[in-house]
């Protein structure tokens, strides 16, 4: 049985830089990484493997070319395949067109029982691909914002959905797709050595929309994106003056008169 | 007789545009109850009606939908209410959207409509704004314009829908439920979809350490300037507040720069990455104030700061500082607490 993780490479939010003069995110010092919800996703898939080494644990990610590396990490972390999804309708393709694009390489792989994703993406990201993903399978379906996942005998897979703030225990039949919360469990991280050799003696396999017999002209057109907005800057800020005892007296007097506590 | 007259006041008529219509809302009833988020939707669809000259229509669905319900629904806003006592499956909720063609078509952020939406959105192959935080609509394109938060929300894109149906969700607790007018007229109509065999839902435990840090009113954070201090003080702080409000949640936090220094775990961790919170009161101490940081705490109603740098650009983003050392503001905060 395969499970196929999808990953995605974004700007790192710690190293992009914020200019409200331009009213606009400067990328230029950013880094490229791993989305970090989807460590959990992927770490939920090697621990399955770990448990069943027979499982054969697949990571995808369509994008520009440089998501290669995030795959190398996949593969340093101990996936067996690294797939990039690659080309330019692929690069500006929006959601709708995204998931017809990854449902179509899923398939070709065939004998894909599980298809996991990250709750969301940190960028621009929305949590939407892993129930796209469902419709696009076929009607799979979706364990959703999901702790605690297990595969379960018999064919099924188990969870705990996250739903306003609730938990819910829920169990699907495989196959299934599910997005995965964060927990404060670290997730597995590659060693150096590790690193060194995915890029070393691996190999990432890159596919295009024309090879998965798709054609860019009949797939979903984009919503346009018109501008970036910054939020406003918070109004006031008074500083409270005098020593601690006077400050602090001051400070809860404050707060109770503005009714805040 | 000449009706120019009349059409010149009402405007164009929205009918027959490639006949989509009309702005829908999904309302969801779990239970016998209406929820908030969906009120909220309803009363902001039904600001936007008003730049579209359009109806604003509801689709009330879920196990606790009523005839009852579907009245409050006008009551609160709405010029139709479909319902029906149940869960649709996607393809039937796909036809009653394609035999509706709502020109827009709106979900509130939340259990129910987190599922429905996106799928919804794939099966017809069109793209989906996901939890706006502010809509708006361009006359000239008659398209909903949506502002969506970026990278966990250091900023704001502003997307044009260009397909109709437009759908969007929208994040709960962003507009006020509407005034409720129980002598508003509507119509109402039950309607039969196809209904899914729900399995039975099976509420548990939160795993042990899910804190729900999102619900506390008063969180107290941490960040590296605790060092001298000791991270006690701020146990201390939060034991103060609960003592005088035994009626609030208070929890304590801290910054990415605590969970490093080993000060507290990473499930507490408020930030870009972290928990985004929204108390009421957010009390940081010893916090530099990075704008990481700042994305998960922006949302608090009050941001106290305390830092020993009058520099610290955590005064900028709070609404009251204290300049001064955090082992001498705290002991004085919990000394004019208790007194
Ligand atoms: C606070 C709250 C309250 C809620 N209250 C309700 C409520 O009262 N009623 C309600 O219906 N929903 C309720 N929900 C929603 C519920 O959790 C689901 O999200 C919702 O029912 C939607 O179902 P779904 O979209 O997951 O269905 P899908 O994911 O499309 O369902 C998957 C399909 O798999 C099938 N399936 C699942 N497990 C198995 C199995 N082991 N073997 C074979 N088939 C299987 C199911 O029958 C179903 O047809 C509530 C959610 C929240 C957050
Ligand atoms: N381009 C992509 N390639 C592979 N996986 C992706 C891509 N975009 C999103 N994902 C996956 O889908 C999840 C949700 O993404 P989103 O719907 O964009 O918030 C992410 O956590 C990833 O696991």
């Amino acid at each position: 049985m395969r499970i196929v993780v999808c990953i995605k490479q974004i700007l790192d939010p710690e190293t992009i830089k914020v200019s409200r003069s331009l009213q606009a995110i400067d990328e230029r010092t950013a880094r490229r990484i791993m989305n970090p919800p989807d460590r959990w996703a992927l770490d939920t898939a090697l621990r399955f493997k770990d448990e069943d080494p027979s499982l054969e644990v697949i990571a995808m990610s369509a994008g520009r070319s440089e998501a290669e590396d995030i795959l190398r990490e996949a593969l340093a972390l101990g996936c067996d395949r690294a797939i990039l999804l690659s080309d330019p309708y692929i690069v500006n393709a929006r959601a709708a067109g995204l998931a017809m694009v990854l449902a179509a390489a899923i398939k070709r792989l065939r004998n894909v029982q599980l298809v996991m994703t990250g709750y969301k993406a940190l960028d621009t990201g929305s949590g939407t691909l892993g129930p796209r993903l469902a419709i696009e399978l076929g009607g799979w379906p979706l364990l959703m914002n999901a702790d605690q996942v297990r595969l379960e005998s018999g064919g099924y897979v188990s969870g705990l959905q996250n739903a306003d703030e609730k938990f819910y225990a829920s169990t699907y039949p495989l196959p299934c797709v599910v997005t995965v919360l964060e927990t404060p469990k670290h997730p597995r991280y590659p060693h150096g050595a590790e690193i060194m050799n995915a890029y070393r003696l691996r190999s990432v396999e890159v596919w295009s929309t024309a090879a998965l017999g798709l054609d860019p002209a009949t797939l979903p057109a984009p919503t346009t994106s018109r501008q970036m907005r910054l939020p406003p800057p918070r109004e006031f800020g008074v500083i409270i003056e005098g020593s601690p005892q006077e400050a602090a007296r001051n400070l809860i007097a404050t707060l109770k008169a503005r009714r805040i506590i | 007789m000449d009706l120019s007259f009349l059409e010149q006041l009402l405007g164009p008529t929205v009918e027959e545009e490639e006949g989509y219509r009309n702005i829908w809302v999904v309302a969801i009833a779990w239970e016998p109850h209406l929820r908030e988020c969906d009120l909220q939707v309803l009363g902001k669809a039904r600001d936007l009606a008003s730049s579209l000259g359009a109806y604003v229509n509801a689709l009330l669905i879920g196990e606790g939908a009523s005839e009852e319900l579907a009245r409050e629904l006008i009551a609160y806003g709405a010029d139709r209410v479909c319902w029906g006592a149940g869960y649709p499956t996607g393809p039937s909720l796909m036809e009653f959207v394609q035999q509706r063609k709502p020109e827009i078509l709106l979900f509130a952020d939340a259990a129910g409509g987190r599922k429905m939406a996106p799928r919804l959105a794939q099966r017809m192959k069109t793209a989906l704004v996901t939890h706006a935080v502010d809509v708006s609509i361009n006359p000239e394109e008659r398209a909903l314009v949506a502002a969506v938060p970026i990278y966990n929300g250091i900023a704001y894109r502003v997307v044009e829908c260009k397909v109709n149906p437009q759908i969007a969700t929208i994040q709960p607790g962003v507009f006020p439920v509407p005034e409720r007018d129980p002598w508003r007229s509507g119509e109402v109509e039950e309607v039969e979809l196809e209904w899914k065999p729900q399995p039975p839902l099976m509420p548990v435990e939160p795993p042990h350490y899910y804190i729900p840090l999102e619900k506390a009113d008063i969180v107290i954070t941490g960040g590296r300037g605790m060092r001298d201090a000791g991270w006690h003080l701020l146990e201390e702080l939060a034991a103060a507040f609960a003592r005088k409000y035994p009626q609030k949640a208070v929890a304590v936090a801290g910054t990415r720069g605590a969970v490093d220094e080993g000060w507290i775990d990473r499930k507490h961790m408020v930030d870009i990455t972290g928990h985004r919170v929204a108390p009421t009161l957010y009390i940081a101490c010893g916090v530099r104030g990075t704008f990481q940081h700042f994305a998960g705490c922006e949302k608090a109603r009050c941001i106290v700061a305390i830092n020993h740098n009058p520099d610290a650009p955590i005064f900028k983003h709070a609404d009251f500082g204290i300049v001064g050392k955090v082992e001498e503001v705290i002991p004085a905060l919990i000394e004019a607490l208790d007194s």
